[in-house]
């Protein structure tokens, strides 16, 4: 391993490293790895020239930097079944103790893959940042990128194959990451009684998986999926079309553009015609295959808006958060519509259609007993455009009032500060989701980000306290 | 540029930092490591002694009492519970309390409903281990590590397994052999493991082997079984000689071939024409008391095989068959005797089997099943197999060849010891 950085005259900066990496999650052959990384900077401000320009009157300081790595990622071995890196040794055909009534004995449990090696990314980054007007305002602006290769992820086997938990670790994929980042600070008012220092920062990205082994979608669950050329774990299901006015039934559209209805609670479908909506002659079919892509589950913007006021002293603080260009899948509304059955439902349901006079809204179709009416008019287990919504949110996330006792009445007691404080976090959201929180991940591992499947939402908490400096 | 000078005027230059580490763990790594993990066996450990072997079989018959089910080893799929609870539910003789069972009872199962799925699934992660088994017997037994007899009793048992769960999931997943038109809807047979890329992708390619295909692969594998295993009943938990001969009369039964069920079922009744039939392969015998054999379940002479369960692995509360079938305390009740059973006028009022084998729920006025007797710890074996149901497909091959006389012989051995007045 060496590391080296060089600077000249305190104006260019360069550096350089090399490591090898021994993972002993993988199989022996491919257990070393070499990393490499190179990075360097100009001080603009430091130039002779730039001193003379008239532009130095406001900027203070100006550095361009840029950066080239290679990385490993030694995280690998997720089991989804279990919610963690429970599985060390991924890559080997292992086995544990199983028992049979009064015997013990042992078993295959893990498909080895002696294949195996590391999952590598390749990163790039240009920058530029500095400050303006006397230090009063920082700013950083820079723009980057992530190539990851040979994913280390589980792919599944079809269950008739008998293969332990039904999938293996296998080097998968490449994935493109990139982004564009942007923070400001600025100390807006600064008297000496008042002062206000703002700081916002904003991301972009956007992310695609560049190619996958043969080309062959891989399906982490019922709702999402990971495809070339779309966003990683995007949202994959039925594309719903109406609710059939004349009795009730779920329209969708089927890949190949025709629409179909499910009817009833028969199990079958059949061909939707606009200008005849009671006609439900002709049988059709709806199958997985005719689920489309419907949305991204990874944010495409995101970012934060940190404001800390100070008078005289008082100090608050105003943090917020936002996010958004993501949608979620929100299968708990989906899931709240299935109990049918005169159980307990969500409120959506007092929009169903009722009949021809009373169609309800559009999304909820005609009640029926039994799974098949989950399975054809909800499409209960895999993603339906209905119930997939938009993710962005503005939220404040922390609100801050402190007090700090003045100094002559805390050294009386002998303490040098003394500061009370009330803190509120996540106080309020703006969302257009209509679930609890769209920050909201699912309560069971084996759904990953896009889905919120009863999913907890975060607390607001109100904190009170002091800080005691003696 | 000044770069050129930069080795003799230190003033303009500074090396701001400059570490070098050289130190190479590759060579270390052998002697300071061990990267062996410490809770599992790689696939040459797991056969590499005797003791080994005989542990990893008693991993396959693991996979044949239980599979999992949404995560977890439990409810007894594909045999620990589930095949005689979901075969029940197909048929007519029992009914349903609550909704438990109420997609297999009225025939609304669909491709995603969760009992079918996981026979489907546990059934086919048992025959996987079964071949990965057998791959590694024939590896220990290249390498001298097992003797010929030795590997060969093991593959006997593998096989039984393999045959007695392809033939389970042919009766759930494909139509009879007589029905014509069944043909081409057999199941894809893996007779070898798969253990790596290749292998899975060799798998992929075979197709669904025709019914007639199938059940030749079932009688090969109990024919090799039969030839491999030993006499003697095994505790009756494992695969005996018995074992493969009786669930060969089964098959053949279902296959019309009423020759080879008789060729098959004489093999255990020492070719007698009368009463009492016993065998001499394992000293299999009717017991006197129809209850016998679900009271003494390990010890019964009756009993051919059976999957074990115990206090420590069992089906649990959601698959056990005491749970589901029985009302004794702490048992869930739900699945009741059919009335239609119970009015039938042929089934005498005074049989032994309505005083022993039933328990009456007087506050729903249902009739409960008594031969699994433990809802609280689960411990009931799953009977697969008895010497009674070996004597009722002899009678009734020996019937449809025309000799009448053999038949009844055996259909009243069988039966008289349930009545109460054997003349009656």
């Amino acid at each position: 391993m060496l590391r080296a950085n060089y600077n000249y005259d305190s104006k260019y900066y360069i550096g350089g490293s090399i490591r090898t990496d021994g993972l002993s999650r993988l199989p022996s052959d491919s257990r070393w790895g070499t990393f490499y990384g190179a990075s360097a900077a100009w001080r603009l401000f430091r130039e002779a020239f730039w001193r003379d320009a008239p532009v130095a009157n406001w900027v203070d300081n100006l550095r361009i930097r840029a950066s080239y790595a290679t990385i490993g990622n030694s995280e690998i071995g997720y089991d989804k079944t279990k919610g963690n890196i429970s599985n060390d040794f991924p890559y080997m055909n292992s086995y544990q103790p199983v028992g049979y009534g009064s015997s013990v004995g042992i078993a295959w449990t893990n498909f080895g893959n002696e294949a195996l090696k590391w999952e590598t990314t390749e990163t790039f980054d240009l920058g530029i940042d500095g400050t303006l007007f006397n230090n009063r305002i920082t700013f950083e602006m820079a723009y980057w990128q992530k190539n990851t290769k040979d994913l280390v992820m589980q792919v599944s086997t079809a269950p008739s194959l008998g293969i332990p938990g039904n999938s293996y670790f296998t080097n998968n994929g490449k994935l493109k990451n990139s982004g564009f980042e942007l923070s400001v600070g600025a100390d807006i008012i600064q008297n000496k009684t008042f002062t206000w220092h703002a700081d916002i920062n904003f991301s972009t990205l956007k992310n695609v998986v560049k190619s996958l082994n043969n080309g062959e979608d891989v399906y982490p669950d019922s709702y999402t999926i990971i495809r070339e050329g779309e966003s990683y774990h995007s949202i994959y299901g039925y594309d719903f079309y109406t609710v059939n006015k004349a009795n009730g039934n779920s329209v969708y559209r089927k890949a190949d553009g025709t629409l179909v209805q499910a009817v009833g609670a028969t199990g079958t479908y059949a061909l939707y015609k606009e200008g005849n909506t009671e006609d439900v002659s002709e049988t059709a079919s709806l199958n997985t295959t005719d689920r489309i892509v419907l949305g991204n589950s990874l944010p495409k913007w995101f970012g934060g808006f940190n404001n800390t006021f100070t008078y005289k002293d008082f100090d608050l603080n105003v943090f917020f958060r936002f996010s958004g260009g993501n949608k979620v899948m929100n299968v708990t509304r989906q899931t709240s519509l299935l109990n049918m059955t005169f159980s307990n439902n969500g409120t959506k349901i007092l929009n169903r259609w009722q009949s021809v006079d009373n169609p309800g809204d559009g999304i909820i179709p005609k009640i029926g007993y039994g799974t098949t009416v989950h399975n054809t008019q909800l499409n209960d287990g895999y993603s339906d455009s209905r119930f997939v919504e938009n993710g962005s949110y503005l939220k404040l996330s922390t609100l801050t009032l402190g007090y700090t006792l003045p100094r002559e009445l805390s050294s009386k007691i002998n303490i040098s500060r003394m500061r009370f404080y009330l803190q509120g976090t996540n106080l309020f959201t703006i969302t257009g989701y209509k679930g609890m929180d769209p920050e909201t991940l699912s309560s069971s591992t084996d759904y990953g980000v896009g889905v919120d499947y009863n999913g907890m939402p975060q607390q607001t908490t109100f904190t009170l306290g002091a800080n005691i400096t003696f | 540029m000044k770069l050129m000078n930069i080795f003799n005027d230190n003033s303009l230059i500074s090396w701001s930092s400059l570490t070098a580490l050289f130190l190479m763990f590759t060579a270390c790594e052998d002697k300071v490591f061990n990267n062996d993990p410490v809770n599992k066996l790689s696939s040459e450990a797991a056969y590499a002694t005797y003791e080994r072997c005989k542990l990893s079989v008693i991993g396959a018959y693991s996979a044949a009492q239980q599979g999992e089910y949404n995560g977890d080893v439990t409810r007894g799929y594909p045999f620990g519970a589930a095949s005689i609870l979901q075969s029940e539910m197909r048929g007519e003789d029992m009914n349903l309390t609550a909704v438990f069972f109420d997609v297999t009872y009225g025939s609304t199962w669909s491709r995603t409903t969760a009992n079918n799925v996981h026979v489907w699934t546990t059934s086919f992660a048992a025959i996987s281990r079964y071949n990965t088994v057998y791959a590694g017997i024939d590896w220990a037994e290249s390498e001298g590590i097992l003797t010929t007899d030795e590997a060969n009793h093991f593959r006997g048992e593998l096989l039984f397994l393999r045959a007695l769960t392809y033939h389970n999931l042919m009766i759930h997943f494909a139509l009879p052999y007589h029905v014509s038109g069944n043909n081409n809807y057999g199941l894809p047979l893996y007779l070898t493991a798969v253990a790596t890329e290749e292998d899975i992708a060799t798998a992929l390619t075979i197709g669904r082997s025709t019914v007639a295909e199938t059940y030749a692969q079932i009688i090969k594998d109990l024919d090799d079984a039969e030839e491999f295993l030993a006499e003697g009943n095994a505790g009756r938990i494992r695969a005996s000689k018995g074992a493969a001969i009786a669930l060969k009369t089964r098959v053949y039964l279902h296959m019309r071939d009423w020759e080879n069920v008789i060729a098959e079922a004489k093999k255990l009744t020492g070719s007698a024409t009368t009463a009492p039939f016993t065998s001499s392969i394992a000293d299999y015998a009717l017991e006197d008391h129809p209850e016998t054999p679900f009271t003494s379940q390990e010890e019964s002479k009756e009993n051919i095989f059976q999957i074990e369960n115990t206090v420590e692995n069992n089906p649990d509360t959601n698959g056990a068959l005491g749970t589901m079938t029985s009302l004794r305390t702490g048992a869930r009740s739900l699945v009741p005797s059919s009335p239609t059973l119970y009015n039938s006028t042929y089934w005498l009022a005074d049989d032994l089997r309505r005083e022993s084998l039933l328990m009456y729920d007087e506050a729903n006025d249902y009739w409960y099943c008594d031969k699994y007797r433990d809802p609280q710890t689960y411990t009931d074996n799953a009977p697969i197999l008895r010497y009674a149901e070996v004597l009722l497909n002899y009678a009734e091959a020996a019937l449809r060849t025309g000799d009448q006389a053999l038949a009844l012989e055996l259909l009243n051995a069988v039966r008289n010891r349930s009545l109460a007045d054997s003349a009656s």
